[in-house]
């Protein structure tokens, strides 16, 4: 199965940008994906090196129990790691823009429901014959990756 | 950071209670496939229900070049070009935000 994405990059010399598609034909291992709730990151000689871990949901729960109720907390705890990725330094810099990007768009998008919500909710308080809109879905969010190519204009 | 033995990788996780922060050391045992890294030199992510999907992919730096003479010379460069994926994750919101905060940290003193 291929996947396309968008790459967002531009390849022309001056201020044109033109983007390229870039086809993902998935791996021996890439089929499912790996679930992490868990990331860690150090830098490695020219690559960032990407750990990402997976964390049993009741010790963390347990943990948060733990520090709320004031009790001693255990020094290490342990979790198993997912996946080990070596990235360049230039898909790096692309990973966090686009999750920057992803994660600016989320947090307004879930400030607008909430206020959108609240809003409902004031208006329900006033007028119970209002009928309030329709709670919208919010993972529509379509596929920004961004692919920048070397000679891309940042 | 790695142990003596190399193959358990410790982080650290903060709980808050109120104004104090509480760490916790975390030992990251490897697993089956996390022995050998992977090399990934393209990322792309889009978001779940409740989670983000980052897909690592590999893109043929002879493609790259080839790509960026056909550029640099005016030539017209092909719509769709193939990367292979290398590994496709599922990252809670939080773990995608923390990743997200320990790239720009990492990346910005690295730039210093």
């Amino acid at each position: 199965m291929a996947q396309e994405n968008d790459t967002g990059g531009s390849d022309a010399p001056q201020s044109h940008a033109k983007p390229v598609k870039v086809a993902m034909q998935q791996g021996e291992h890439s089929g499912q994906p790996l679930y992490s709730n868990l990331t860690s990151v150090q830098a490695g000689q020219g690559v960032v090196i990407v750990d990402f871990g997976f964390l049993d949901p009741q010790t963390m729960n347990a943990l948060n129990h733990m520090i709320k109720s004031g009790s001693k907390v255990p020094s290490t705890i342990d979790a198993k790691m997912s996946c080990r990725i070596a990235i360049s330094i230039d898909a790096a810099s692309q990973l966090a823009q686009q999750l920057n990007q992803l994660l600016g768009k989320k947090a307004a998008t879930d400030q607008t429901q909430t206020t959108q919500k609240n809003l409902a909710d004031h208006v329900q308080e006033k007028n119970s014959s209002i009928v309030p809109p329709e709670e919208k879905n919010g993972s529509a969010e379509s596929n920004q990756g961004g692919f920048r190519f070397p000679w891309s204009k940042k | 950071m790695t142990d003596n033995s190399g193959n358990i990788q410790s982080g650290n996780i903060a709980g808050a209670t109120e104004n104090q922060a509480t760490q916790v050391n975390i030992r990251m045992q490897q697993g089956e496939h996390t022995g050998q890294p992977i090399y990934s030199n393209f990322t792309s992510v889009q978001s779940g229900q409740g989670v983000v999907i980052v897909d690592f992919g590999f893109l043929d730096p002879q493609t790259i070049n080839a790509l960026s003479r056909l550029a640099r010379s005016g030539e017209k460069v092909p719509d769709t070009i193939g990367a292979r994926m290398s590994c496709r994750m599922a990252i809670s919101v939080e773990a995608a935000s923390n990743l997200s905060q320990q790239l720009n940290q990492l990346l910005h003193r690295k730039a210093q």
